[in-house]
């Protein structure tokens, strides 16, 4: 089973904390606006403070500590790397401000410092906020909550239900693509083909790619024609004005989060960027 | 916006075999020196020319945000941390599907001399780009050499172009979509990367003028070689050439 487990990376924790209670559409907005706020914030201190607020989310989430830093500990040299280049370019600094040190044409000064310290600690947030996001996030949670933050998009003429539906579709398909691929590498390396990339020339390479690509391709697109007949002769073309079995409600802890949410962003948005 | 559920079908199937792509080994051809190109904008471009932009462009979110969470969560290599910035890994992405499409509706539409001219262009434009870099590059007699590489150049891309849409129309068209796909993948997401303050731009343009033409080469063979098979259409008379 090789293929399948690099699928397996990342996956849900299913602790059921008050974190797995919340609606899934409070965890995708609350994704979105912690994504957001990584992406504008520039002030240490803030990025800082919200790192701080993540880590505890975790706890909260009863993910083991040492578990999550773990995750974010294979990211550290990476981190470290960018930030060194960072600093050898000068990445960030602005001409007129002093600087801490000077050798020849490289300077440091306390802006490309800062600079470096925010991609820093903005690099680990995301990753923390992903990671807290796939521990608490079931895919059948995640089907229901696309589609129904779905439904008011749809009233702005948007195909949000369908790419809703794309979305569940491809993740539904993962794994039997993996395992496709899986029966062609064994299938062809039965009839002898050379599946080892070898050192003879950038082209051959491409080319030895090709007898699983090809067939990969033309089972996806075959599948998904009859996935289609399918659909049509059962006249569903996504949820659009469909009532589902499983209803979500929305309580009062997610009313809480939202509101700590949007008010984490507009903080950031007035203050940190 | 109606979309047919033959084009969800393809959006979703496409999009299993971007985040596939993206989350195994599959998704890289080694290239010189331990570097590798990607083929996993390449369902993006093919979903693209067989089901429409905005087909292309669903398979080119769903792969963006896959992108964006594996960087998080399985990240392979320094570059990966980048990827955890949405607007490096999702928006620049979300071009791809669209610029396939439409270098391939231009090629297959338009008429043969203007076929020539306007499919060329993009590689008109790379030799430009080429040319002006070695006369600026200050070499003595660069600007010289610069033009005539230029000129050479020109010649020799539109000399091909033409040759290759006498020969074989659907190929090329098919082709050049594939290498505006991924050229517009490069470029938007090392200009985003520059633009964000994470790489400085003399990296960006040596990693892009390093990657870029394997990467094109391979993705016009992937996309040419699963879209002929697809649709049927016979590439040359005689056997398989794998």
């Amino acid at each position: 089973m090789g293929l399948l487990d690099y699928l397996k990376t990342g996956q849900t924790l299913p602790t059921n904390s008050l974190l797995h209670r919340l609606d899934p559409r409070t965890r995708l907005l609350g994704l979105l606006g912690l994504l957001l706020v990584w992406v504008i914030i520039r002030h240490v201190g803030l990025a800082l403070g919200i790192l701080a607020l993540e880590l505890g989310l975790i706890v909260v989430a009863r993910v083991p500590l040492r578990y999550a830093l773990r995750g974010l500990g294979a990211l550290l040299p990476w981190l470290v790397l960018v930030a060194g280049v960072q600093l050898a370019f000068g990445v960030g600094d602005m001409p007129g401000r002093p600087a801490l040190l000077v050798c020849g044409p490289w300077r440091l000064s306390p802006c490309s410092l800062g600079f470096a310290l925010v991609t820093l600690i903005r690099f680990a947030g995301l990753a923390l906020t992903m990671s807290l996001f796939v521990w608490t996030s079931s895919i059948p949670d995640l089907a229901h909550g696309l589609e129904a933050l779905a439904a008011p998009l749809d009233r702005l003429r948007l195909p949000a239900h369908q790419l809703a539906l794309a979305g569940v579709i491809a993740i539904r398909f993962l794994p039997t693509m993996a395992l496709e691929l899986e029966r062609l590498q064994k299938a062809q390396a039965a009839r002898g083909a050379d599946l080892m990339l070898d050192r003879r020339g950038f082209v051959h390479r491409v080319r030895q790619t090709l007898p699983l690509v090809v067939p990969l391709f033309a089972v996806a697109l075959r599948r998904a024609e009859r996935l289609a007949e399918a659909m049509e002769a059962r006249a569903y073309g996504g949820g659009r004005g469909r009532s589902h079995y499983a209803r979500l409600r929305l309580g009062w802890v997610d009313a809480l989060a939202l509101g700590g949410i949007i008010l984490l962003v507009i903080v950031v948005l007035t203050r940190g960027s | 916006m109606k979309l047919t559920p033959r084009e969800i079908a393809i959006a979703g199937v496409m999009s299993a075999i971007a985040v596939l792509l993206a989350a195994t080994p599959l998704g890289f051809i080694p290239f010189i020196a331990g570097t590798s190109i990607t083929i996993m904008h390449i369902p993006v471009i093919i979903g693209a020319v067989v089901g429409g932009p905005i087909v292309g462009t669903i398979i080119a979110l769903i792969f963006g945000l896959s992108s964006l969470v594996l960087a998080a969560v399985a990240p392979r290599g320094p570059g990966d941390v980048f990827f955890t910035d949405p607007l490096v890994s999702v928006l620049p992405r979300l071009f791809i599907g669209v610029a396939a499409w439409g270098v391939y509706r231009l090629v297959r539409a338009a008429g043969q001399i203007w076929a020539v001219l306007i499919s060329g262009l993009i590689l008109v434009a790379l030799v430009l780009a080429v040319a002006y870099l070695v006369s600026t590059s200050g070499l003595p007699g660069a600007a010289v050499l610069g033009l005539v590489v230029g000129v050479v150049g020109l010649v020799l891309v539109a000399g091909a172009v033409y040759r290759a849409y006498r020969a074989h129309p659907e190929a090329l068209a098919l082709s050049l979509a594939a290498v505006a796909g991924t050229l517009t993948n490069t470029v938007l997401v090392l200009g985003m990367l520059v633009l964000r303050g994470y790489i400085p731009t003399e990296l960006a343009l040596a990693v892009g003028a390093a990657n870029s033409p394997p990467e094109m080469i391979a993705a016009a063979f992937i996309t040419v070689a699963v879209v002929a098979t697809w649709q049927q259409i016979t590439l040359r008379t005689g056997g398989s050439s794998i």
